[in-house]
């Protein structure tokens, strides 16, 4: 038992940092911050089950039904089982550990079972900081039983298993599935795009259905019922997770109280359990033996690439370093789904804010607010995401250092790399602005003024994120710890960004509420003045950027 | 982007979402009142489970709809703290005052309901009829008829 212990206790380190259990100070302050953050989600979650008690949202009672907890239970589940298939796959089948776990005095069967155990144990350490405080808040609020408050705790080391059993038996045709993926790459970027592109259809399609007068007062009525109804439809629909729910909190019988003295409840806790452990030994069985033929496979000989000849074509020398550029950010999935789901989700957020505030007939400052809000919208999660910029030059590890020995200017391998990041945010930048001109109509001037200032803010803040990165490399630290590495510059750019965002917001709200600007108005002097501003933030930025290349890279002696 | 920045961002507009609607919406003022022109009653809450309800014209009350044979009623099985709650729906959704009052016969044994919430305590088996009456002047009400019985063994 020893051994599967060891190798638990080896790969939990690398799924959290466990540093702190032997340091005292530092295993207190875990404590106190897990129980603030137990509390803090079970408060909020207890506010808002008090609030919707209080204006009797489902179904015209102040009893909160137990479908709220089916739907929120299916919701998480079903998100749960999503992250622990795509992550046992990749831990499993995949994971480059193996070939060394392989080597340990210990047969495979216990390694596959070490790293089942580990998902299992994330998972219950997520519930407890997450749905478990929820459970706990429902049972504030509802008329439960004294045993549920023990009950609760217990009951969910097995609601925990849920999705790391489904993970594991998903995992299988999951495997398959991306195994026929990466062999035809062109397939898998066309189902990719395939399924993006389906995403933000539905998405659209969803906020457009937000209505174009939003009273929340006048639709009481209709908005209660379509909320039972919806809790309804969960409970209806869903009946496997409303049985697990029934399970942790009791059988609500006819005279309005929790009970665990029902027959229901201790069946579905034993079928439960006789499902997943049926379910689990089928799937390891069979995963097993997947498992065992991946690790054993010989990789030292494997031919993993084709190499095609191809012809060199020699290129000018930035536009050399723009393509090695492009190739690498094409071969990081990771990097580029990051970097996609932002710059996606900001003109679709700013779609959403839109449509809500175009519902509502505001007031003229009411009007100077929406649009600096929308300001800040668009700029924070653009300039947070900078915040990675910070990081890019570092992440080369050692052989950033290559960058000194090569004959060409050395701005040109430097500012190649941010170039993905400058023209991505800025069509991001210009799609979003599209949209929050739509709800806005204003004149061409200014919406072109207003995008040119924010561009130049957006680009001036990318040179300043890769600034502090050439002042403070951390190339050492990627070289040996990977991806896993606290950066300071990634830290500062964030302030930085939240900083600057908040900066220009306000500035476009002075300047609006100073010419009392309303969107329908010809040319304003407002836009005029934020362009101007942008530009000298601009400026700045090239100037330091500059002026640090050449101190680091030119006059440094070292 | 982190989590911590996209939940912040989230939270952000929520809040301004709020602060924004509530400090420079228009306020709409109503002149007019809108009377309650019907009550429905939609179904029943027994415990965890809720059961539709059918309208029978020939009785002019609400009765539980049986979901194995539609159309009939439902008899409820009867047991020592029995407990439903009648649920209602008030037409047109935008009328003024939409509260509205249960009552049953103040001298039945068999059950007695809260007059603010539509919760029915069940004393005995039997049959009971409770109505629904709108607060405002409408003299708009609806009647809902349940029955309760001890399950044969």
């Amino acid at each position: 038992m020893n051994d599967i212990k060891t190798l638990i206790m080896m790969q939990l380190k690398d799924k959290l940092d466990l540093g702190f259990i032997k340091d005292k100070a530092q295993l207190i302050r875990k404590i106190v911050f897990f129980a603030l953050r137990f509390i803090i989600v079970a408060g909020l979650s207890y506010a808002l089950f008090y609030v919707s008690s209080f204006l009797r949202i489902f179904h015209n009672s102040p009893f909160i039904p137990t479908s709220i907890m089916t739907m929120l239970l299916t919701i998480i589940l079903v998100i749960s089982t999503f992250a622990s298939t795509n992550d046992l796959i990749k831990s499993l089948y995949m994971a480059e550990d193996n070939q060394v776990l392989v080597t340990y005095p210990i047969s495979a069967n216990r390694i596959f079972l070490s790293k089942i155990i580990v998902f299992y144990l994330y998972e219950i350490y997520k519930n407890f900081t997450f749905t478990l405080p929820i459970f706990v808040a429902y049972g504030l609020i509802s008329p439960v039983n004294w045993f549920f408050y023990i009950w609760v705790f217990l009951s969910f080391f097995v609601v925990s298993m849920i999705p790391v059993v489904l993970g594991v038996v998903l995992s299988l045709p999951g495997f398959f599935i991306m195994r026929f993926f990466n062999r035809f790459r062109v397939l898998k970027i066309l189902f990719f795009i395939a399924v993006l592109a389906g995403f933000i259809y539905l998405l659209v399609r969803i906020i457009l259905l937000i209505p174009s007068e939003i009273n929340v007062l006048n639709y009481w009525g209709p908005i209660k019922v379509l909320l039972s109804d919806v809790t309804m439809f969960f409970q209806d629909y869903f009946k496997p997770v409303y049985y697990v729910v029934l399970m942790v909190v009791g059988k609500y019988n006819a005279a309005m109280r929790y009970t665990y003295l029902n027959l229901d409840v201790w069946l579905v806790f034993i079928s439960l359990i006789g499902v997943l452990a049926g379910l689990f030994m089928a799937a390891y069985f069979v995963a097993r033996f997947l498992f065992i033929k991946m690790t054993s496979a010989s990789f030292e000989y494997e031919k993993r690439f084709r190499v095609k000849a191809l012809l060199n074509r020699r290129l000018p020398a930035f536009l050399s370093f723009v393509v090695k550029e492009l190739r690498l950010i094409f071969r990081s999935g990771t990097f580029t789904s990051n970097f996609i789901a932002t710059y996606i989700s900001i003109p679709l957020f700013i779609l959403l804010i839109n449509r809500i505030f175009a519902s509502m007939d505001l007031y003229p400052n009411g009007q100077f607010a929406v649009q600096a809000f929308n300001i800040l919208i668009i700029m924070l999660p653009l300039l947070a995401s900078n915040s990675v910029v910070a990081t890019m030059y570092s992440r080369e590890g050692r052989t950033a250092y290559m960058k000194r020995t090569k004959p060409v200017v050395v701005i040109f391998p430097l500012l190649a790399k941010l170039l993905p990041n400058i023209v991505l945010s800025i069509v991001s930048l210009c799609v979003s602005l599209y949209i929050f001109n739509a709800h806005m109509h204003y004149v061409l001037s200014n919406i072109i003024l207003l995008s040119i200032a924010l561009i130049f803010i957006q680009v001036g803040h990318i040179l300043f994120s890769a600034l502090l990165d050439l002042m403070n490399p951390q190339n050492e630290q990627y070289a040996t710890a990977g991806e896993q590495v606290s950066n300071p510059n990634e830290t500062k750019a964030t302030i930085f960004a939240f900083i600057t965002a908040f900066l220009v917001a306000l500035i476009t709200l002075g300047f609006l509420v100073e010419e009392q600007f309303m969107p329908d108005q010809s040319f304003n002097y407002a836009f005029l003045k934020m362009l101007l501003i942008g530009f000298v933030f601009f400026g700045a930025s090239v100037y330091m950027y500059i002026e640090k290349i050449k101190a680091y890279y030119y006059d440094r002696i070292s | 982007m982190k989590k911590s920045v996209i939940l912040i961002i989230g939270a952000l507009s929520l809040v301004a979402i709020i602060v924004i609607g509530l400090l420079f919406q228009r306020a709409e003022v109503y002149n007019v009142t809108i009377y309650v022109s019907e009550i429905i009653c939609s179904g029943v809450r027994v415990g965890d489970d809720y059961y539709d309800t059918y309208f029978d014209e020939s009785a002019n009350v609400y009765r539980i709809d049986n979901p194995d044979n539609p159309g009939s009623q439902l008899t409820l099985a009867y047991a020592p703290g029995l407990t439903v709650d009648i649920i209602y729906e008030v037409l047109p959704f935008e009328a003024t005052n939409q509260s509205v009052s249960f009552s049953t016969d103040p001298n039945s044994f068999i059950a007695r309901v809260e007059s603010a919430t539509g919760r029915v305590f069940f004393i005995d088996e039997g049959t009971e009829t409770f109505t629904i009456r709108a607060n405002d002047n409408s003299n708009k009400s609806a009647r809902v008829r349940l029955r309760a019985k001890i399950p044969e063994a």
